[in-house]
């Protein structure tokens, strides 16, 4: 009898705690989705979908092909087609810096929308790299440890200095892409393996730049001067001219570990490098791309609600951007 | 002279020719006559005094006066102190007051008396404990929005874990509604939770939470009495825009000790009072503590599998709250008396932890407290019959620290290292207050007065502390101290009122004020001017309508996560950019006495509120305040309005009342900068439309009784994503994977499910003797296992899609609730 009376207590208290409920309140229904993310020198696109209701299995984007499209590139207007192998209404012209663009698309199931943006100028900038002793200063144990990096190993540093021009024009809006890696190749007794892997970086002591970072974890990383914060893998920085002096430095120490630590195999060779992209933006990417952040760096319940900003007019979200952007790599030293 | 003269004036020409000697003499009397009886007649002196429970002299607030034959009546004040002015001659007085026997007296008033009231409490099996509203505050009374709830119906609400609480009980009261499940926060006519004054003695307490906001800090039994007003604020009254929770700790009884002992299964607690001299000092001191850590570490003491590991030498860890009252009241004389107050009530969470190896010995600690102290000093001085003072010297404080540190001792050498950070927020202040109750007339019943308050604001400090030579990094640092944060804020705040409740006429009356109060800090001083008004308009001697205008404002912030209170929660003042908050509330309603049966109120608001603040948009609230706190912060503006019904029964076996609230609170945030939901109005986060709330007692013995509350609440809302697409991105070799952003509607798109309840209280009683009870408690909290929301998620799983061949995440909205059915018992002996 007991045992019977604890099993009911025990199973009515379990099962009081949770249980799955219908959703009670508004909600717009599927809406027309916008993505026109134009880089100059690229044809230019539109990828429309639809979004899905929150509690719907998460397919593909459902992409919506039957919308009436069309395109206008400094004043000449063009009707797009849907292209099934990119899944995207796609145009045969470029963008160029300075054009203006504008897109429109209707539904009869989701409406109609609109939006205007213009392709801003291409930035001047220059790029230097030079070695120096790796210092632990105010680098953390833990966080070395973290990263996996055994800091008896780490031999040197390299630096890598980006300077942006200040142009003449103000109102700018900029984006550093990142990304240091290795390619090592280790002997494992037979053959050869080749590994890629990301290397970590911190920006050093007196770094402040008040700029938003976002690592491949996609969490937030405060730009504490006093603490210099390690990273691993390709970041991004989203910034401003207003936040720029003459030329804007940004100096990334690069942590290269000694390859003896590596997996315990011997190496065969190992190439250090940095892949980086500068951008210039429109104002309606940057102000997307800040949007985004914050939404992507919510603390679930302990945070606030987002709206998140779109230039898209009418009954749909998105974001018509464009933007401007070199890339380049640079080999580091080579053992 | 004038009605003399018309009136005498035909008889003086009769007898003009007759006598003139003798009519000079007889008219000479006659005018000495007239005279003293017109003198006579307009002759008015003041009965003052006291009016205390027979048995503990304990005072009684809002206890009435009336004189039977005039008509004119008086209440007692705070600290129960009344003042009636009559005319001269016989005069016979009824006293009366919630729960006590009338008292009628007779008496010859040819001067200023000084007359004290002692009124017997009913307890005989018939005579059953009543409760009702006081006469300033019912059909009669100038004041409306504002309800007094004894503290035996207080302790009589069933409540979670068996604690009574003094929130909780105010949470089934029309227009006061509560956030999350089983939490104490209250939300007053749409207002938010930093917008009640809650005040203990008259001081303010700041954070009252123990627990996250499961359980208030007011301990029952310590209390005497506890009005809340949720409109129609009289003008003594400021600081706060939606509601003043006026709690009185009792005196102590002057003429016997007695107590009681209480155990429970969350918590236990004393209450002990009584004569230091006999009628002249008292002394009142209640104590609760949890003791969920003692067991817990009990456990861990007693069972090897609670280690850690095997180099662990010693662990504790644990939470408890606890709550101290103690309250001093000592008379100088009849005119005099002097009251000592204090409160002090802590939550702590803690986790020690020892380990040690061959070379050296390692202590972990946590240690998280915060806790409030309020102390007061206040004399009482009657002046003259007509004038009574009041003047207060207090302090409060909340804090909260959290400190974790390690401590590591090399074997060998003796030597240690340390490394520590300690987080510490906190709220000051030092109060001078003077308070004057002045009852000129039979008429005015006035009060003024003002106080000055020095605030220090702690924002959050951050303090890390290294010291001595690290084992695994071989790293030396040497007392290394670094502090992060804001230096304190001092600010001065000071309030002048002054406050008439008038007769104006039998059907005619009304309590007028005026506060003006400043606010000082960083250099900049903001200033209020505040109106009050309410009048009532006696209809017949059981019916009245009423009306009321309140204009308040507010000059410091709760910074604070809506969902659960977090000791984290930080008071701010005022700045540049976050202005003073201001409402205006104007208020009307019907209240009607059945007799016999029950008072029946029927009240309607309507509120607005200017400079509210929230969280801007992807604002995290961990973390308190940082040097950018104001940067989070977005000011917008609300309203809210609402109707409100209640029926409260005051007598006989059965009492309790049955309420009903309808009502609806907006916000709208469009200014530059702060702006939410695009500009758009809407619902705000504890917008519940519909709540209805019975709370019963009946006693069927002397030996047995029990209560019932049954509430049934709209559900409150909440933000939901309710689409989600993809995105595009520049950077798109960051992310892991293409960005999935969510879209919603509007704010507050969401609404919970209702919430309905069942709880019950079961008491029986038994005498030991003449002087000592016992009193088993059963409480069944949720009583028919209601599965109410405390939050609502979404959940995903991995399923197979036999379409796609592949695993596709599947969601459901999944809600929790934290609290099922749960019984609980305490056992309590009253002596």
């Amino acid at each position: 009898m007991k045992k019977t009376v604890t099993t009911i207590l025990i199973g009515l208290l379990a099962c009081a705690c949770t249980k799955d409920i219908e959703y009670r309140g508004s909600d717009s229904g599927p809406i027309l989705v916008a993505n026109s993310m134009n880089r100059a020198g690229d044809t230019a696109y539109l990828r429309l979908t639809r979004s899905t209701f929150f509690l719907e299995p998460r397919t593909a984007a459902a992409a919506v092909t039957d919308a009436d499209v069309s395109m206008t590139i400094d004043g000449v207007s063009r009707r797009l087609t849907y292209d099934s192998e990119t899944m995207r209404y796609a145009d045969v012209r470029t963008l160029q810096p300075g054009s203006v663009v504008s897109i429109s698309a209707s539904h009869p199931e989701y409406g109609s929308i609109t939006a205007t943006d213009t392709v801003p100028q291409q930035i001047e900038w220059s790029v230097d790299t030079f070695y120096r002793p790796f210092a632990m200063n105010g680098v953390s144990i833990d966080t070395i440890y973290y990263q996996g990096l055994d800091v008896g190993s780490i031999d040197s540093v390299c630096v890598f200095d980006l300077s942006l021009l200040k142009g003449e024009s103000s109102n700018r809006y900029f984006q550093l892409e990142f990304d240091p890696y290795s390619t090592v190749v280790m002997w494992n007794g037979i053959t050869t393996d080749t590994i890629h892997l990301p290397l970590s970086y911190r920006l050093p002591t007196g770094t402040m730049i008040a700029v938003e970072m976002l690592d491949t974890a996609n969490s937030f990383i405060d730009m504490m001067d006093l603490i210099p914060v390690v990273c691993t893998g390709a970041h991004s920085f989203t910034f401003t001219d207003r936040q720029l002096s003459d030329t804007t430095h940004f100096e990334f120490e690069i942590l290269r570990e000694s390859l003896d630590s590596l997996f315990n195999m011997p190496t065969v060779r190992a190439e250090f490098s940095v892949r980086y992209s500068v951008r210039s933006m429109s104002l309606a990417t940057y102000t997307y791309q800040k949007s985004v952040r914050k939404f992507m760096n919510q603390s679930g319940i302990m945070s606030e609600p987002i709206t998140l900003w779109t230039n898209i007019q009418g009954s749909g979200t998105g974001i018509l951007g464009t933007y401007v952007e070199r890339r380049d790599s640079m080999s580091l030293a080579r053992y | 002279m004038q009605t003399f003269s018309i009136f005498y004036a035909p008889i003086l020409r009769i007898f003009a020719l007759q006598n003139r000697y003798e009519m000079k003499r007889i008219l000479s009397l006659i005018l000495i006559l007239t005279l003293c009886t017109a003198y006579a007649v307009g002759q008015k002196h003041t009965i003052s005094g006291y009016i205390w429970d027979a048995q503990s002299h304990e005072t009684l607030i809002g206890a009435t006066i009336l004189d039977l034959d005039g008509g004119r009546g008086a209440i007692t004040n705070e600290y129960g102190f009344y003042s009636i002015t009559l005319p001269d001659g016989t005069v016979n007085l009824r006293t009366g007051y919630v729960g006590y026997r009338t008292h009628t007296q007779s008496i010859t008033l040819d001067r200023d008396i000084s007359l004290n009231f002692e009124l017997e409490a009913l307890a005989s099996l018939d005579e059953v404990t009543i409760v009702g509203n006081r006469l300033d505050l019912s059909v009669k009374g100038s004041q409306m929005s504002a309800i007094d709830i004894p503290i035996e119906q207080i302790k009589a609400v069933p409540a979670v874990f068996g604690e009574a609480d003094v929130l909780k009980a105010l949470q089934l009261l029309p227009g006061v509604q509560t956030g999350t499940e089983a939490t104490a926060g209250i939300y007053v006519r749409g207002g938010n939770p930093d917008e009640n004054l809650l005040l203990i003695d008259g001081v303010p307490v700041y954070n009252v939470n123990h627990m996250f906001g499961f359980f208030s800090v007011f301990n029952p039994d310590a209390l005497k009495n506890v009005t809340l007003y949720k409109g129609s604020f009289p003008a003594h009254y400021c600081g706060r825009l939606s509601s003043v929770v006026d709690i009185r700790m009792k005196d102590g009884d002057m003429e016997n000790y007695h107590g009681n002992v209480s155990i429970g299964m969350v918590s236990s607690k004393f209450n002990l009072e009584g004569p230091i001299v006999k009628d002249r000092t008292s002394f009142n001191i209640s104590a609760r503590r949890t003791y969920s850590d003692l067991m817990v570490n009990a456990a861990i003491k007693l069972n090897d599998s609670f280690k850690f590991s095997d180099m662990q030498d010693d662990m504790s860890m644990g939470y408890y709250f606890y709550d101290l009252n103690v309250k001093l009241n000592h008379k100088f004389s009849d005119t005099d008396r002097l009251y000592v107050s204090w409160y002090s009530g802590d939550d702590d969470i803690f986790f020690n932890y020892l380990e040690s190896d061959t070379g050296s010995r390692i202590k972990d600690k946590l240690d998280w407290k915060w806790g409030n102290t309020v102390a007061a000093i206040r004399w009482n001085r009657i002046c003259s019959p007509k004038l009574f003072m009041d003047i207060s010297a207090n302090h409060t404080r909340y804090r909260h620290r959290m400190g974790i540190g390690v401590t590591e001792t090399d074997k060998t050498t003796g030597e240690s290292s340390y490394a520590g950070l300690d987080m510490n927020s906190g709220i000051y202040d030092y109060t001078l207050r003077a308070d004057m109750h002045w009852t000129p007339s039979s008429v005015h019943d006035t009060r003024f007065g003002a106080f000055y308050t020095h605030h220090r604001f702690n924002p959050d400090v951050v303090c890390v502390d290294m010291d001595g030579t690290f084992r695994e990094s071989g790293d030396t640092v040497l007392d290394n101290h670094i502090s992060f944060g804001e230096n304190s804020i001092r600010a001065h705040e000071c309030q002048f009122y002054l406050e008439d409740d008038i007769s104006l006429t039998q059907v005619i009356k009304a309590n007028t004020g005026l506060s003006m109060s400043l606010f000082n800090v960083g250099g900049k001083t903001f200033s209020s001017l505040e109106p009050r008004l309410s009048m009532r308009f006696l209809l017949s001697e059981n019916f009245s309508l009423k009306t009321g205008y309140a204009y308040m404002t507010q000059y410091v912030h709760l910074l604070s996560n809506n969902t659960v209170s977090l000791p984290t929660d930080l008071w701010v003042p005022v700045t540049e950019t976050i202005r003073p908050e201001h409402s205006h509330q104007i208020a009307a309603g019907a209240f009607y006495q059945l007799e016999d049966i029950a008072d029946l109120s029927l009240e309607g608001y309507y509120k607005t509120e200017d400079n509210l603040l929230e969280y801007k948009e992807g604002v995290s609230f961990i973390g308190g305040s940082d040097d950018n706190w104001q940067e989070k912060i977005a000011m917008g503006r609300g309203w809210s309005y609402g109707m409100e019904f209640m029926a409260q029964r005051s007598i006989g076996r059965l009492n309790g009342w049955v309420s009903y609230t309808w009502s609806r609170t907006r916000r709208q945030f469009d200014r530059s900068g702060m702006v939410l939901n695009g500009g758009r109005p809407f619902d705000a986060k504890y917008d519940r439309r519909h709540e209805f709330d019975v709370t019963c007692n009946y006693r069927f013995s002397d030996r047995f009784d029990m209560s019932a509350t049954w509430i049934y609440e709209t559900g409150n809302c909440g933000t939901m994503y309710t689409q989600y697409y993809e995105s595009d991105m520049p950077d798109k070799n960051v992310y892991q994977a293409e960005p999935e952003l969510g879209y919603y509607a509007g704010r507050n798109n969401m609404r919970l499910n209702p919430t309905h309840r069942l709880d019950l209280g079961f008491n029986w009683h038994r005498n030991f003797s003449d002087r000592v009870r016992r009193t088993l408690n059963l409480s069944i909290y949720n009583a028919y296992n209601n599965r109410n929301p405390f939050l609502v998620y979404v959940y995903t799983e991995s399923r197979y899609d036999a379409s796609s061949g592949g695993y596709v995440d599947c969601r459901t909205l999944r809600q929790l609730t934290l609290f099922p059915i749960l019984p609980t018992l305490s056992y309590t002996v009253s002596f």
